[in-house]
């Protein structure tokens, strides 16, 4: 199956949903400011990557997850993902999850500080600061598309 | 090998749905009106691509409304069609864009005003046949390149 982790810019809550869903971040404690960093594309996309489905890794029960950034375009690319992936003959291989909900004020402004303004020395750890803020929200969105997941594989 | 066609634009119901019928049956200007489900609310609202028609090859024709910003949504659904199908061209994608499209985008949310449904209808499809060639012209490169 082909999961995709989406939110605004794909650059915060779903590259840390998708790096829970991997393993890359421990859900029993919240990750600490270096450990954000180092995530792959954590606060480091740009305009041009806005609706790029970019490849974070494999899960556990082999399913390709992915991220992506569809600006303020809310549940209807989930609907736009699913009904193209009909058309391609493989309308139950894929699930599109909406980080959005999840995303706090912290997050947004730090986030547009840091992405579209590109002041990420002012950006960033207020943007760090509400990812850690939401970080149980995110395990517990996760770990409900796992449950879904195990659900699926039995 | 039969593939599908997708026509994507701002809103499907509206552009995309020209071209596909254009692409279909070279309809003309006068014939917009009576096209079934030009500027339906409830297929819009949907955001599941439409089956408009099969054409002489045994490819589908579909039509999809992705919002105002196309190149993006253009962009995930062309990389979609490659995670899954790297190997074959299963997805041929052709955004139509046309004149007055936010318009549209305006008049489409009137629309659901139930007293302003019929007003709004007719401006889209006044506003559509103007560009009528414009949207035509879009197709025929997508034929010429086929």
């Amino acid at each position: 199956m082909v999961i995709i982790y989406h939110c605004f810019g794909g650059s915060h809550s779903s590259v840390t949903a998708a790096a829970i869903h991997l393993g890359m971040l421990r859900k029993d404690r919240i990750p600490s400011a270096r450990e954000l960093n180092e995530l792959p594309y954590y606060d480091k996309t740009s305009e041009a990557d806005f609706g790029t489905i970019r490849y974070m890794g494999k899960d556990e029960w082999d399913n390709d997850v992915y991220i992506l950034g569809k600006k303020s375009m809310g549940d209807r690319y989930n609907a736009i993902l699913t009904g193209v992936a009909a058309l391609l003959g493989q309308s139950t291989a894929i699930l599109p999850v909406n980080c959005m909900s999840h995303v706090n004020w912290s997050m947004k402004i730090g986030g547009f500080i840091s992405r579209r303004l590109q002041i990420e020395f002012l950006g960033r750890p207020i943007v760090i600061w509400g990812t850690q803020k939401a970080f149980y929200h995110l395990v517990k969105l996760v770990e409900e598309v796992q449950a879904y997941l195990r659900h699926v594989a039995v | 090998m039969s593939m599908n066609i997708l026509f994507i634009g701002t809103q499907g119901v509206y552009h995309p749905l020209i071209a596909a019928q254009w692409y279909l049956h070279s309809i003309i200007p006068s014939q917009i009106k009576d096209i079934p489900f030009l500027g339906s609310l409830s297929i819009e609202e949907h955001g599941q691509p439409l089956l408009v028609g099969i054409d002489e090859w045994g490819n589908k024709v579909y039509i999809l409304g992705v919002g105002y910003d196309v190149t993006m949504a253009e962009k995930s659904i062309q990389q979609l069609a490659e995670i899954f199908h790297p190997a074959d061209e299963y997805l041929a994608v052709q955004t139509i864009r046309t004149r007055g499209e936010y318009w549209l985008f305006l008049l489409h949310r009137l629309a659901r005003i139930p007293f302003l449904l019929e007003f709004c209808q007719r401006l889209a499809v006044a506003l559509l046949q103007l560009n009528f060639d414009f949207i035509c012209g879009q197709v025929q490169r997508f034929k010429n390149n086929f």
